[in-house]
């Protein structure tokens, strides 16, 4: 991350706080690219199941993997708005304030995610057991 | 501040996804008991695991806001006891957790699907 007393002499205060936010930004953008990598894969491979006779099980995988990068991409605004609501002046209990409903938010869709690739499982285990019998 | 006071907030935060964990714990429990295989062994497993890295994240974050807040340790200091403390245990168990749910998707979606796999 570059030295913000460094970036206020180059680019001027304004401008020091934006370079600022756009790295924070993207040092977390870097750390969520495997899990985005690897959700969107599995959206690939489910999407190629449903094409080939895949069911409600599958749907519902699709579903989760979908929310799942949702909630990652909103994980990813948190430290941003953070960044951005101190630099136009609000208290930091504010902001703190802020952040955590945020974070509920963010994992409220988190838990929708994993609810929906749990019942993905369970759908496809029910259907594996009524095929045995 | 309390010990309480620091961690109730990430507590807080993350009850929905340890709701959502224990969901998961309850059906796969259900699934074994009604004759499940070794996915849902792995299901179990992971949800599991992923419910205990819910529930110690903000345990442990507490333990090192603690840390960080005594006085007289060096930043090298710190840093590594935050590492072997928290970063490591929770590396290890979300790995574990997440290794064991890659597991158990694959043998149930995929495992029988020689075209795909």
């Amino acid at each position: 991350m570059p030295c913000p007393c460094l970036l206020d002499e180059v680019l001027g205060k304004e401008a020091s706080v934006n370079v600022m936010g756009i790295s924070m930004f993207l040092a977390q953008f870097i750390n969520i690219i495997p899990a985005l990598l690897l959700w969107i894969t599995v959206i690939v491979l489910v999407a190629i199941l449903l094409r080939r006779g895949g069911d409600r099980a599958e749907r519902f995988l699709i579903a989760g993997a979908s929310l799942k990068i949702t909630s990652n991409l909103l994980g990813l605004a948190s430290s941003t708005i953070l960044h951005e609501l101190i630099n136009r002046g609000y208290s930091i209990a504010y902001a703190n304030s802020v952040i955590f409903g945020y974070g509920i938010f963010c994992n409220v869709v988190g838990m929708a995610s994993v609810i929906c690739l749990i019942y993905a499982f369970w759908v496809k285990f029910k259907l594996c057991k009524l095929k045995r019998i | 501040m309390d010990y309480l006071e620091i961690i109730s907030p990430s507590l807080l935060r993350n009850i929905p996804e340890l709701l959502a964990w224990g969901f998961g714990i309850f059906l796969a429990v259900i699934m074994v008991k009604r004759g499940g295989d070794k996915a849902e062994k792995l299901l179990l497993a992971g949800c599991s695991l992923m419910f205990i890295r819910q529930l110690a994240s903000p345990l442990l974050q507490g333990l090192m806001q603690r840390l960080v807040s005594e006085q007289g340790r060096s930043y090298i200091d710190i840093a590594q006891t935050i590492g072997l403390t928290v970063s490591l245990p929770m590396g290890i168990l979300g790995l574990a957790g997440f290794v064991c749910l890659v597991l158990a998707f694959w043998m149930k979606f995929w495992a029988r699907r020689p075209a795909l796999t």
